[in-house]
């Protein structure tokens, strides 16, 4: 198959799952049988309360049409009205959104030097007391549920040794330095939590490379170990790296959930977990929507980095 | 007495469980200048440990006595920076398999220069000229276009010649070939033999070649030495070892080579049991894509009630298709399969037990076709309880009949197939296919994956099933001196169509279609006493 | 042939933690210096002492007993978790990868569908969705665990069915007319179990800290249940001035996930060898 016919493949194929997740997620959502309202309210609100709710949500229509009156207005941006603030959903998610990304983009800025170069060094010397001290590193963070790591992260940088704040608090005049030193810790937070699978996942690439057959090649015509890591070694594990990487910012936006929670950031992540706690539907199919949403997105771009990284792929036969 | 590469009293061995496993015992030999030396030897004998040992490579926690001396130089003890100063320049390594040993995300003509920069005092200008002229000296076509493709863009021939273009770059004095051509096609092997033995009259490198395979090295080697279990057996000139092998181990080998020029089984003229009618078989495509040629198209074939017909050709000729659309496994998208005057579904499902029970399938890789986790005799139990409807104790005491009918003993029963060795494996498959009484069997490639003297046995195993059961049997297979001595019919394929089909001795002595008279030239003929 | 003693040591190190941990899940609430909701057990607020290895919090109770007493209660509910996933997903997945064709199909396409809402957000979702009465139960976290895990499950056993279905003993098993149930049953099973009990541990080893997390972020089991996550949450104000009342629940659960991560990395490594003698 053509490049660009696989890309296509691709791209098609996201945007239906895209789909079968909005019809999944409006289900869910709002859809359940059962008294929606109770569910909303608790079984002691009052009647009259609960009969708002309804004709407000059009409870009464069949579900295929809710749905389609409801994707409809999304895909022009109008995701409805929060029950809690009775703000437009776009208008409250939409500044919690940027700033969860500018949060999550800092934090990949961290992720890669952090989980690179650890790997190089463990992948050099083997079994080496380099080798064993990072393995032991990264499995005792990885064994930390997040919130505990992010919490001793939090203790060190702003209890004990205060370089950043231990609260997060954005203002609408912080300038860019202000802002990004108030973004710092909870996204080297989040790039080092990152950074730990990362390690892990280029170090057994790094050494399965190794035994390939054309490093083995490599070796039998007499080239320095240097060229070996960086022209032979190196571009062929990146590849399956980078892949894994694109997979496990799926886990980074459960991780921001967390991060946000324990830094008190005002981002996309705390917005939904607020929103699950009061059980505001519009804002949790708004906001589930969007997480799956940068999920699916991630995963294309992924998959189009592998095409584009793969030669064999690349060029035709 | 230094030439080019001395060995002596080589002893290599690596830890298993069970203690040590010696894998090179006391082993010396040495290379003369410009001189081609042949190591041969099965599975198991060592010979390619110690073709990485000349190349100073060996496993960790290896323990390793003896010496290896290149131009004089001590390989084993030579600290790492020597090391990789000496591969490359002085010794030149051809692998076994060329696709994996490229590297698959840089341009072959790189490849070729890394080895230049790295040795040589040649500029830039001066390397990609040299490049050019190595690709041409191997044979490539339009050097300067190929040198910038990648790997998975070459065949496996072309693959094959860059490396050996990258092992002469540096005009060593010594090439380590390991297997070269073991991979390839037979027509191809016998291109990359022949570009071979014009290098060497070129350059005047000395050769260590490495294979099982002892009618090649009958064409290319002026020295050969034989290795069985690690030890060197014998060693000597090229035709004194092949016309007058001193051990026994030697002349085993070269018995079990099926003699080309013996002749083939008469031709039967039996009522036909099996017969394809115009099969034609296509893949189905992605959703996207255009309609791909087919991949078998046309076929008319015909199986006698006792006959064997070879089915043979290169890779990618589509014969295990054909077998695979005759016995069900695969759907046919045209043409007519009849069997004993009926005809069969193309569909598995919609095909009645006897039908299953009467054509049987052996695959090719015995590793493979035994479920890992079942004993033999549970194998074995499968086509008695699914054909024949048995129970109980009388499952166990026909499995041991039936191992006893392919020369196994009783206690294999117990075994798992990873307690066997390869051949054991393949004759339980073949046990299997035979519990089911079929009328016939078709038996894809079910040598290749056996040793020689292995290979020659269960030839002979199959030359008496065959008169005992009066069985038909569809052979397909790449090795053309089997074919000859066991089959009645070859049928020759190329590129998805039947080109030729005749008697056998027709189409070894006067083959009528230009493929299968190239097939035929690239047979290395071992030459006999007279 | 090196062999990486380390890994039968990872085995063994994972076994004595669990074990440890389960010693102390079952007799800890016993051994325990106080009960766990014994107000006043010393002055309030206090930080860590001999006396109290973790302090005391807002209400004088001893955070060491509660913390004990919670042991079995994230043991129990990941382990129940864990068992009702994996069993769910492979039988799936299983079936899915041998039968081929439609159903299998649509199950992909369902499951991708779940898999793209990242898991701790659907943890989140069902337990919002269950509505006010099944909040804290623990019923309704097993089935939270078990709902995350059933379609990442069913994904790796599919494709290690639809790996051992490629292999030639399958084509075999067809060529005799066997059905798919019978082929995934005789032949497909035995050969993917190897597969689906490292599965089986990887998931297990996660299962605390998902539900952890849910407990830490007010998802889980309402106080005054011991459940170490809910804990960190509770005693987040005291960080700065007494860490142990945070760190010591925490140092539990991270304590409990490097044993199973241990097991799990010893366990995969045996099934690796063992397969030795297989196809290479």
């Amino acid at each position: 198959m053509s490049f660009v016919r696989l890309i296509i493949a691709r791209l098609v194929a996201s945007v239906l799952t895209l789909l079968l997740v909005s019809v999944v997620v409006f289900t869910g959502v709002q859809g359940l049988p059962g008294d929606a309202t109770a569910r909303i309210l608790g079984r002691e609100a009052p009647q009259e309360a609960r009969d708002r709710l309804r004709a407000e949500l059009n409870l009464d229509d069949p579900l295929v049409q809710r749905y389609l009156h409801w994707a409809g207005a999304a895909l022009k941006g109008d995701f409805g009205t929060s029950f809690a603030s009775r703000q437009p959903v776009t208008d409250y998610l939409a500044p919690r959104l940027a700033n969860t990304l500018a949060l999550s983009g800092l934090a990949l800025l961290f992720y890669i030097p952090l989980s690179i170069l650890p790997a190089i060094a463990q992948a050099r010397r083997p079994d080496g007391p380099l080798d064993r001290s990072i393995t032991v590193l990264t499995v005792a963070i990885l064994s930390a549920p997040e919130f505990l790591s992010a919490t001793l992260m939090l203790f060190a940088f702003a209890v004990i040794w205060p370089v950043f704040p231990p609260m997060v608090q954005l203002t609408a005049e912080m300038g860019w330095p202000a802002y990004l030193h108030a973004l710092m810790l909870p996204a080297l937070t989040l790039g080092l939590l990152l950074a730990t699978y990362g390690v892990r996942l280029l170090r057994e690439s790094l050494l399965e490379i190794y035994r390939s057959d054309f490093v083995r090649m490599a070796e039998f015509k007499g080239l320095s170990d240097r060229r070996i890591l960086w022209r032979h070694v190196l571009p062929n594990a990146l590849i399956p790296w980078m892949n894994a990487t694109a997979l496990n910012i799926a886990f980074m936006i459960g991780g921001v959930v967390v991060v946000e929670k324990v830094f008190a950031f005002p981002g996309f992540g705390s917005a939904l977990v607020s929103a699950l706690q009061l059980r505001d539907l519009p804002v949790i199919s708004a906001g589930v929507m969007i997480a799956a949403a940068i999920f699916i997105l991630v995963n294309l771009l992924a998959d189009i980095g592998a095409l584009i990284a793969n030669p064999r792929l690349r060029s035709r036969q | 007495m230094t030439g080019v590469l001395d060995i002596e009293a080589l002893t290599i061995a690596y830890p298993v469980p069970e203690g040590w496993h010696v894998a090179v015992e006391e082993v010396s030999l040495s290379v003369a200048k410009g001189e081609i030396l042949g190591l041969v030897g099965e599975s198991g004998s060592g010979k390619s440990t110690l073709g990485q040992a000349v190349m100073g490579h060996v496993a960790r926690g290896t323990r390793v006595t003896g010496d290896i001396r290149v131009g004089g130089t001590r390989v084993l003890t030579l600290p790492r920076p020597a090391l990789q100063r000496l591969r490359g320049a002085t010794i030149g390594f051809v692998p076994q398999n060329p696709t994996t040993a490229l590297n698959p995300a840089m341009r072959v003509g790189a490849q070729i220069a890394e080895v230049l920069r790295r040795h040589s005092p040649l500029n830039t200008a001066e390397i990609t000229a040299r490049c050019i002229e190595l690709a041409a000296d191997v044979g490539l076509p339009q050097p300067a276009t190929l040198l910038h493709r990648f790997p998975h863009q070459l065949s496996g021939g072309q693959q094959q010649r860059i490396a050996i273009a990258m092992a002469l770059a540096c005009r060593p004095s010594l090439i380590v070939l390991d297997e070269p051509t073991t991979g390839l096609d037979v027509t191809v092997q016998r291109q990359i033999v022949d570009l071979l033995i014009r290098l060497r009259a070129g350059h005047d490198v000395a050769m260590l070649y490495i294979t099982h395979d002892l009618p090649l090295l009958a064409s290319l080697a002026d020295r050969i030495a034989v290795m069985q279990r690690g030890r060197l057996v014998e060693s000597g000139a090229t035709k004194a070892i092949v016309q007058h092998p001193a051990e026994a181990y030697t002349r085993a080998l070269i018995a079990a080579v099926p003699d080309p020029e013996s002749h083939a089984p008469m031709p039967r003229h039996d009522p036909p049991v099996l017969e394809a009618r115009g099969l034609t078989i296509t893949f189905p495509s992605g959703y996207l894509r255009r309609q791909p040629p087919p991949a078998v198209a046309n076929i008319d074939l015909m199986l006698g009630e006792t006959e064997t017909v070879a089915l043979i050709g290169e890779s990618g000729s589509g014969k295990s298709t054909t077998a695979r659309a005759l016995c069900g496994l695969i759907p046919r998208s045209a043409g007519q399969v009849m069997f004993g005057g009926h005809p069969l579904s193309p569909a598995l499902a919609q095909r009645d037990g006897a039908d299953l029970r009467d054509i049987q399938y052996v695959f090719q890789n015995p590793d493979a076709s035994l479920n890992p986790r079942r004993t033999v005799a549970e194998i074995l139990a499968r086509p008695l309880q699914v054909f024949h409807g048995l129970r109980g104790p009388e499952l166990r005491s026909r499995a041991a009949r039936a191992l006893a009918g392919v020369e196994l003993a009783e206690e294999h029963l117990d075994r798992l197939p990873a307690e066997l060795s390869g051949g054991q494996r393949q004759r339980v498959a073949i046990a299997r296919a035979l519990l089911a009484e079929p009328q016939v069997m078709l038996c894809d490639e079910v040598l290749s994956a056996l040793d020689v003297s292995v290979q020659a046995r269960i030839i002979e195993l199959f030359l008496r099933i065959r008169e005992e059961r009066k069985m038909a049997m569809l052979f397909i297979s790449h090795d053309l001196a089997v074919v000859r001595r066991l089959s009645h019919r070859v049928a020759v394929m190329q590129a998805g169509r039947l080109v030729e089909l005749a008697e056998t001795e027709a189409i070894f002595t006067r083959p009528q279609h230009p493929y299968t008279a190239s097939l035929l030239a690239a047979i290395h003929h071992l030459p006999r006493a007279a | 042939m090196s062999f990486r003693t380390s890994t039968p040591a990872a085995l063994q190190w994972g076994l004595a933690i669990l074990l440890l941990h389960g010693l102390m899940a079952v007799l800890g609430p016993f051994l325990a210096p106080y009960a766990q909701d014994q107000m006043m057990a010393g002055l309030p607020i206090q930080g860590a002492s001999l006396g109290h290895p973790f302090g005391t919090d807002q209400m004088g109770r001893d955070i060491f007993s509660r913390a004990l007493a919670g042991g079995w209660i994230v043991i129990g509910l990941s382990v129940a978790g864990t068992v009702l996933g994996v069993l769910l997903g492979s039988a799936m997945g299983l079936f899915s990868g041998t039968v081929g064709g439609w159903p299998d199909e649509v199950l992909m396409r369902l499951t991708e569908a779940f898999l793209a809402i990242p898991f701790l957000i659907f943890a989140l979702l069902i337990v919002s969705l269950a509505g006010p009465g099944l909040q804290g139960s623990p019923w309704l976290l097993i089935g939270v665990v078990a709902a995350v895990y059933v379609p990442r499950v069913a994904r790796m056993s599919r494709a290690a069915a639809l790996d051992v279905v490629a292999r030639d003993y399958v084509l075999a098993a067809r060529l005799r007319g066997e059905g798919a149930w019978t082929i995934s049953r005789r032949e497909v099973l035995p050969n993917a179990m190897g597969v689906l009990l490292v599965e089986f541990a990887v998931r297990a080893g996660y299962a605390p800290i998902l539900v952890g997390t849910l407990g830490f972020l007010g998802f889980g089991l309402k106080p005054p249940t011991p459940e170490w996550g809910l804990m960190m949450a509770e005693y987040r104000n005291l960080l700065t001035t007494q860490p142990m009342a945070v760190f010591g629940p925490g140092l539990m659960l991270a304590t409990l996930v490097v044993g199973l991560n241990l097991f799990t990395e010893g366990l995969s490594a045996m099934a690796s060898r063992g397969s030795a003698g297989r196809t290479p």
